[in-house]
Order: structure tokens, then C-alpha cells, then sequence
């Protein structure tokens, strides 16, 4: 039986868990895959994560890193987020890697994106462990912005290892996995 | 209707202007600044209220800061001797401040103003 969890998911609602307890979930870290069972999860609702503070005019921001986003080793966490202020902001995870990235292009999510996509699924990224992602702000405005805001709401969950034969099983496609990806990829040419 | 950027509708105190000059500038919203709070504030005024209680006809300036740091939010309103003003959403300007609403009339003429204000307060 499949899970009907799955990442970026939109249904009738807001945001829902990407997986629950007892679930297999692979999180996908660069060239890692982290085979993992959820044992706990909890929901992390809507806070203001980080301000990356002023931004002149036509200009863009240092990556600052979201620390506030890290959990604990076994762990990783399932976030949605929008900026507050009138910017542009760049997803980059982790900090060299950007995420939304086309070929030619990265994809920024500006305040729009809470009338275009108000469940904001497709702003969903995930993080594993310690490894938060960065952002930078593209100040687009004649005159400037005072501060640059982004609320993130999500959930975290713990897990544990799973045993080599549920590997296996996950591998020939005999054992239900939620892959997630929690790490940008730059694409081959 | 969903809004993820709305944010929470608070009123300041019924303040009364009883001197003139930006020297004189009183809060009237106090945005929040806690150091325990996560993040950071910003209001926009959603609603005003100008009472002048014998003051003659003069402007009324709101604002940030006091004495020469003042700096107007919106241009001055002009206030009619024993009127009172209401100013909804759609005559304001919606600017964003992270700063304490100040405010000050140009003249007082022995009387003095009553002033309230009606924010929403975001992040």
C-alpha cells in the first residue's frame, strides 16, 4: 500500500506532513541518501525565521544563513515559506547550491507568491540535520527595503536507521520509500 | 479569504496633543520591540482619528521621531476647530514602518487634539 503523502503536495488545505510515524522516507543530501523510519514528528507553525535587514535599492544581499531552520542529528524538517517585505528571495541549499534553479535561471519566490500559490507548495524545501539553507534578497524597489522578513512554517521529524534488508526491499521497489530532496543540484551541461 | 501577509489589528491610546511643534511629538503607537520576541514588527495605519478640541484650523502631523529626527509617515492633515476627523483604510497611505507613530499639531491655539490610531501589525 502507497503512502498518500508526498513532498510539494497541494490538496484542499494548507500544508500537510510529508510523511508520518512509522513511514520510510530516503532524504537525499548532495550524493548522500539517508534510508531513514520516522519514529516522532511535530508541526512547527508559521514564525518569522530570519531578517536579513536592510537592502538598498536595485541592489542584493550577502546569503544569510537560516540557522534558526537546523534540527538535531536523525532528524530533518519539511518547511514552506514567503517573504514579507518587497524582495525578490533566493533559496540556496546548502549555501553554494541554489534550489528552484532552471538551466539559465534561479527562480525567486517574492510576496506575490501568498496570491499565486497560497499554500505555497511550491516553495517547499527540506533540510536534514544541521545542514540549513542560505537566502539573499533582490531589492527590486526604487527606494529601497528596512527589512526583509521570511515566516516558514513546517514540520520536524525524528528517525532512525533503517535495517540493510529494507534497504534492499526499498531498492527493488518491494517496500514503500518517500524520497526527499534536501540539497540544490546544479544540473549537468 | 487567506492572507499571509495581514497582520494583527492593534489601536493605540487616545493621546492628547497639548503643545505645538515637532519638539512636542508624542506616541501614538508603540510598535513592538520586545528583545525575547522572535523576528521583527512593522506597522501600517489602517484607521485615524483627529479630534480638535478648540484648537483652530491647523495641520497635524504624523509621523516618526521627535524634534528634528521627525519625519512625516503621510502628508499633514489639515484640522477644522472642534471637529473630529476619521480617516479610514482607503485615505491612507499604507506605508510600513518599523519606528513609533508619532504625531504633532502646528498650532494648538490654547486648545489641544486627540488622536488615535488603528495599525495592523505585521511579521
Amino acid at each position: 500500500m502507497g503512502y498518500d503523502l508526498f513532498p510539494h503536495k497541494s490538496g484542499i488545505g494548507l500544508m500537510e506532513p510529508v510523511a508520518l510515524i512509522g513511514h520510510n522516507v530516503c532524504v537525499k543530501f548532495s550524493n548522500d541518501n539517508h534510508y531513514r523510519r520516522v519514529i516522532w514528528f511535530e508541526p512547527l507553525p508559521p514564525f518569522q525565521f530570519l531578517n536579513i535587514g536592510a537592502v538598498a535599492a536595485a541592489t542584493t544581499s550577502n546569503r544569510t544563513p537560516a540557522t534558526r531552520l537546523q534540527v538535531w542529528r536523525n532528524e530533518f524538517a519539511q518547511f514552506r515559506w514567503y517573504p514579507l517585505d518587497a524582495a525578490q528571495v533566493r533559496l540556496w541549499l546548502p549555501e553554494a547550491n541554489g534550489r528552484f534553479n532552471l538551466r539559465n535561471t534561479q527562480v525567486p519566490v517574492d510576496p506575490t507568491i501568498v496570491n499565486r500559490d497560497p499554500c505555497l507548495h511550491m516553495t517547499e524545501f527540506f533540510v536534514w540535520e544541521d545542514q540549513n539553507p542560505s537566502f539573499d534578497a533582490i531589492s527590486y524597489t526604487g527606494t529601497g527595503i528596512t527589512q526583509c522578513r521570511l515566516i516558514g512554517m513546517g514540520y520536524r521529524f525524528v528517525t532512525e536507521a533503517l535495517p540493510a534488508a529494507d534497504v534492499d526491499r526499498i531498492r527493488n521497489g518491494t517496500l514503500q520509500c518517500t524520497y526527499v530532496i534536501a540539497s540544490g543540484f546544479t544540473g549537468k551541461t | 479569504m487567506l492572507d499571509l501577509i495581514a497582520g494583527k489589528r492593534r489601536t493605540g491610546a487616545v493621546t492628547n496633543l497639548a503643545a505645538a511643534a515637532a519638539a512636542n511629538a508624542a506616541a501614538i503607537f508603540a510598535v513592538s520591540n520586545y528583545a525575547a520576541m522572535m523576528g521583527v514588527k512593522t506597522v501600517k495605519i489602517k484607521r485615524l482619528k483627529v479630534r480638535n478640541n478648540n484648537a483652530g484650523n491647523t495641520w497635524v502631523h504624523i509621523g516618526t521621531g521627535v524634534g528634528a529626527a521627525f519625519v512625516d509617515l503621510i502628508p499633514p492633515l489639515y484640522s477644522i476647530a472642534n471637529t473630529t476627523d476619521d480617516y479610514m483604510e482607503y485615505d491612507l497611505p499604507q506605508v510600513e514602518t518599523n519606528a513609533t507613530i508619532t504625531a504633532y499639531p502646528e498650532a494648538v491655539g490654547g486648545g489641544s487634539f486627540d488622536v488615535q490610531v488603528e495599525v495592523d501589525e505585521i511579521g
